[in-house]
């Protein structure tokens, strides 16, 4: 039994050099061979004929491995990643932990077996004493092949929403929570409430806002939104080879090269391209920290290496956990921590952290979060602004910042009013308990007719605003063309034309028969929606750039801005609706397909900031939006924490933001910040997903009906509010900067 | 219709299980039956066969949203429209001479023959045979709570209707009215409706009725079609 297993284990080192390697390892099919025929004979060798044959097989192996490991490729790394053979989160859980209890079903029996949650200790020996921490672990969990309940770690909704669950319980219990990512990307069921993109994008504000440490371990495979659904954290991990990036190596080719199955050298050509390892990640400032791996990978059977990477979880909650705590507190056991307070030999610490946060120490913890997002990808795009113009911007921010603490400042006074406000409310409903007579007399001195006109004055615009009108003379250029069209939704037995002048001209591109809307450019809504000459651009000199150098997308850049006159793919400016100032920032197509990057999230982030400190209602019209820009990598992926991290500090702080869906919306930001906030809308005949339909049925093997990204559908599923009609736009986007969320608008106090 | 029209009925569909599909225009344009503009129209989505035995697809998909063959194109003021095989069949007719021709609407271009499947022929058979209760304007149609515990209770095929019953309930703008039936007595012998989906115009079918008596000779007929029939 004993040579069946060396045999075996020979067979599995050749394997796994395999999954790594493809068809470029020549030697796989004698070698397999030989193993195949040694182990069929096993019993026929002589012990020393089989030793010297098992001897030779594992030399040759050996040198294989050795080679491998100095040539190893972006993609070796990807395929290293899937391979069944590498640690999996229960390899993690059982080498890890001490103990560990999982939450939920087992198997089949599980609402999602991709995403596991398990209350788990992790000890630590402090001068032969030991400490036990409970955390909570999350994380996805691949399996170990196709008979495995796992999915592969692709997480359904219901997987994600685990995260939520189990975040709460743990900042309840005031544990960390420990993040383990590992999946290709998460499974883009849209059918059901909450869809795949609503799921990520409640778990990235949920994360942003969770009050306890969260440490996130990429431990494989970092696919795009799905990993980014438990990617929010204190502290970044990433494994030597695992591999973060926005899309995977294989789907980046397809689109690039425009082919269904994409060879290995197109797939090996973008992975380089993408910078998807974690050296490139660190280079980046994507993640904080890389973990060494064995050469060819961890596999569940390296338990050194479990234990350098308990060093490390522990290592990086004490970081963070240190980091809230007051200067004087934490200065010497931080700096121990940096000299290294970890013995190699047994396994002790040094030092002696205690991980419970106090209210205080958690409000650091967030507030370090959110500057830790804020500034991700900083530096990759270009402000092509004067230094007088930086400087008058920088004036003017400060004039702001002070307006806004002074205007918070006296919102003390206002809630001291509005308490008094309540004591007369209540003694009023002790009044009408004495009699309809003494009412009547309050009624004489005017009590409750103030009340009415304050009541009513909170849900209607400032008195001092004029109502402007929009620009209604505008016609789209598509008025120009003497041609007739086909409303689509008219069968081709039924068909009738409509004549494309009057369509633009007298119907804003709506078929009169049954409400279609053709699709319009972007000039169209901000003369029809916008009050006239009230719209002021900011930061249209932040410029798109290529921060991973990826070939050819300088020439691209160049061509969108020939074509737009536009420097990204996102307007931000300053505008008002009837009378009502609010911060927009408007997605455009003709810019590499309104694909969001560096750049535009650094432009998003701080229409965010102005809408906070001007207290303004912020609204992202999203004209058309295709997803992460690719060409970008982990750097653009960036984008949907960062900008969730803004939305959700707008909304804490009292903002209202409103979204509108229109044309096509698709991919990470819908599963981020265009979908963490309640207030979301659709105009007629626009489409709203995850995925797109090819991508959806290749990988879930269900064909999907036709609507299923339409607005309606989105509506049926509780992704949007409402469904508005284009020329009903500035109406009911005037109607709810009036009537929804949102205590801390200016033209509310 | 007694057993013997049945019979030749069905005689009469086995000799020729074909319908014959005329197709006009239906708006007015130039006519193309082939060319660039109507081939590079269908690209990736039709495939254009040759005219020698002209067979054409139907939709396909789980929600035939993958558009049949494509039959020709027609051009009007700078609008190009395609028009896609609705059923599957071949084409035994067709103008071929009005091919980059401005025609009216209502223009007859071709004919496509059609083999009736199973399903199609019962259907058919059925329409021939039952007396088909039409809904009176679209709207969505549901039994009434005694109507379904009876037919619970005593089965689809059992259920005997007679003038003045009270058996659907009408909903239309979030209002319920009860109908009254005022056809003749008889077994309901299929249900065109469903539950929850509006019945639309172009087919307001609800109910197929038969006289008692001819029940049993209709289930004959569909069962020996259903063994016999090997199209």
């Amino acid at each position: 039994m004993l040579k069946l297993k060396q045999v075996e284990a020979v067979g599995k080192r050749l394997d796994y050099l395999h999954i790594m390697k493809g068809e470029s390892l020549k030697s796989y099919a004698d070698l397999n061979l030989e193993i195949a025929e040694l182990k069929s004979k096993i019993f026929d060798y002589s012990d020393v004929e089989f030793s010297g044959k098992i001897s030779k097989l594992e030399e040759i192996i050996f040198a294989l491995e050795q080679n491998a490991a100095k040539t190893i490729s972006p993609y070796d790394i990807v395929r290293l990643s899937r391979s069944p053979q590498r640690i999996r989160l229960s390899d993690i859980l059982m080498n890890v932990f001490d103990s560990y209890q999982e939450f939920g079903g087992v198997d089949g029996f599980e609402s999602d077996p991709a995403v596991i949650v398990a209350k788990a200790f992790v000890s630590r020996k402090v001068d032969d004493k030991l400490f036990r921490h409970p955390v909570m672990v999350i994380g996805h969990e691949k399996g170990r092949g196709a008979e495995d309940y796992s999915q592969a770690g692709s997480a359904t909704p219901e997987g994600n929403k685990k995260v939520i669950e189990a975040g709460m319980i743990a900042a309840r219990e005031g544990i960390p929570i420990y993040l383990f990512g590992n999946t290709p990307g998460a499974m883009h069921f849209e059918d059901k409430a909450p869809g795949a993109s609503q799921q990520i994008s409640d778990n990235l504000a949920f994360l942003a806002k969770v009050r306890t440490p969260v440490i996130v371990v990429n431990y494989g495979e970092g696919g795009s939104g799905g990993f980014e659904a438990l990617g929010l954290g204190d502290y970044r991990i990433m494994l030597s080879h695992a591999w973060y990036s926005v899309i995977s190596p294989e789907s980046a080719a397809a689109i690039e090269f425009k082919t269904a199955s994409p060879n290995r050298d197109q797939v090996e050509y973008c992975a380089k391209q993408l910078h998807i390892t974690s050296k490139d990640n660190l280079d980046f400032g994507v993640v904080d920290h890389i973990i060494n791996e064995p050469a060819l990978g961890a596999r569940a059977e390296d338990f050194d290496f479990f234990k350098l990477l308990k060093y490390e979880i522990i290592k990086a909650t004490d970081m963070v956990v240190l980091n809230s705590k007051p200067k004087y507190f934490r200065s010497l056991r931080k700096y121990q921590l940096h000299q290294g307070a970890f013995e190699d030999t047994d396994g002790s610490f040094h030092l002696d952290i205690n991980w419970q946060l106090t209210n205080h120490e958690k409000k650091r913890l967030l507030r370090l979060r959110s500057n830790k997002y804020r500034n991700l990808a900083a530096e990759y795009y270009q402000d092509d602004r004067s230094r007088w113009k930086k400087f008058t911007a920088t004036l003017d921010g400060i004039q702001l910042s002070a307006d806004y603490y002074i205007d918070n400042f006296l919102r003390h006074h206002y809630r001291i009013l509005k308490m008094f406000e309540e004591g007369r409310g209540e003694s009023l409903a002790v009044w009408k308990l004495l009699g309809q007579k003494t009412r009547s007399l309050l009624k004489n001195y005017g009590f409750m007719s103030n009340e009415k006109r304050r009541r009513n004055k909170l849900l209607s615009a400032p008195e001092s605003i004029v109502l402007f009108e929009p620009n209604s003379s505008y016609v789209s250029p598509l008025a120009k063309k003497q041609l007739s069209v086909t409303c689509p939704n008219n069968s081709s037995a039924e068909h009738f034309d409509l004549w494309v002048p009057d369509l633009y001209r007298d119907n804003a591109g709506v078929c009169h028969h049954c409400g279609y809307h053709f699709p319009v450019e972007y000039q169209w809504y901000l003369n029809h929606v916008i009050d006239k000459a009230s719209i002021k651009e900011f930061n249209q000199d932040i410029r798109a750039i290529n921060p991973v150098g990826y070939e050819g997308l300088d020439e691209r850049l160049e061509k969108a801005r020939k074509l737009t006159g536009k420097n990204s793919s996102v307007m931000t400016f300053e505008a008002s609706v009837q009378g009502i100032g609010l911060v927009v920032a408007m997605c455009i197509k003709d810019f590499i397909g309104g694909t969001i990057g560096a750049a535009e999230s650094e432009k998003i982030v701080r229409a965010f900031d102005l809408a906070k400190i001007k207290k303004k209602p912020m609204l992202f019209y999203s004209h058309f939006c295709g997803g992460i820009r690719i060409f970008e990598g982990s750097v653009g992926l960036t984008a949907m924490p960062k900008c969730t991290m803004a939305a959700a500090e707008y909304m804490e702080a009292g903002g209202l933001y409103m979204v509108v869906f229109d044309h096509d919306s698709y991919a990470g930001p819908v599963a981020s910040f265009l979908s963490c906030t309640p207030y979301k809308f659709g105009i007629k005949s626009s489409n709203i997903g995850f995925a797109g339909r090819k991508v959806i049925q290749g990988s879930t093997k269900f064909s999907i009906s036709p609507d299923y990204h339409s607005v309606e559908r989105a509506l049926e599923r509780r992704q949007i509010l409402e469904c508005w009609d284009r020329r009903d736009f500035r109406k009911n986007l005037a109607n709810c900067c009036q009537t929804m969320g949102g205590s801390s608008l200016y033209y509310r106090k | 219709m007694n057993e013997t029209n049945l019979e030749k009925l069905m005689q009469h569909y086995k000799d020729n299980p074909y319908e014959i599909h005329k197709l006009s225009t239906s708006r007015c344009g130039i006519v193309s039956f082939e060319g660039e503009a109507a081939l590079a129209f269908s690209a990736g989505k039709t495939k254009f066969k040759t005219y020698n035995r002209l067979i054409v697809d139907g939709p396909k998909g789980d929600y035939h949203d993958i558009p049949g063959t494509l039959l020709y194109s027609q051009m009007r003021e700078g609008n190009l429209v395609a028009v896609c095989s609705q059923i599957n069949g071949e084409i035994i007719d067709m103008q071929s001479e009005l091919h980059d021709s401005w025609v009216e609407s209502g223009t007859y271009l071709m004919s496509v023959k059609h083999t009736l499947t199973k399903e199609e022929l019962i259907e058919k058979i059925l329409e021939n045979v039952l007396t088909i209760y039409n809904a009176p304007e679209p709207a969505k149609y549901s039994f009434t709570t005694e109507f379904v515990q009876r037919i619970e209770k005593e089965g689809l095929k059992r259920v005997l209707i007679r003038k003045g019953e009270e058996f659907l309930i009408k909903s239309k703008m979030k209002k319920e009215e009860t109908i009254v039936y005022d056809g003749e007595e008889g077994i309901i012998y299929s249900v065109y409706f469903r539950p929850n989906k509006s019945v639309q115009e172009t087919d307001l079918r609800l109910l197929g009725i038969c006289s008692p008596d001819k029940v049993k000779d209709i289930d004959r007929i569909i069962l020996k079609i259903s063994l016999e029939w090997d199209i």
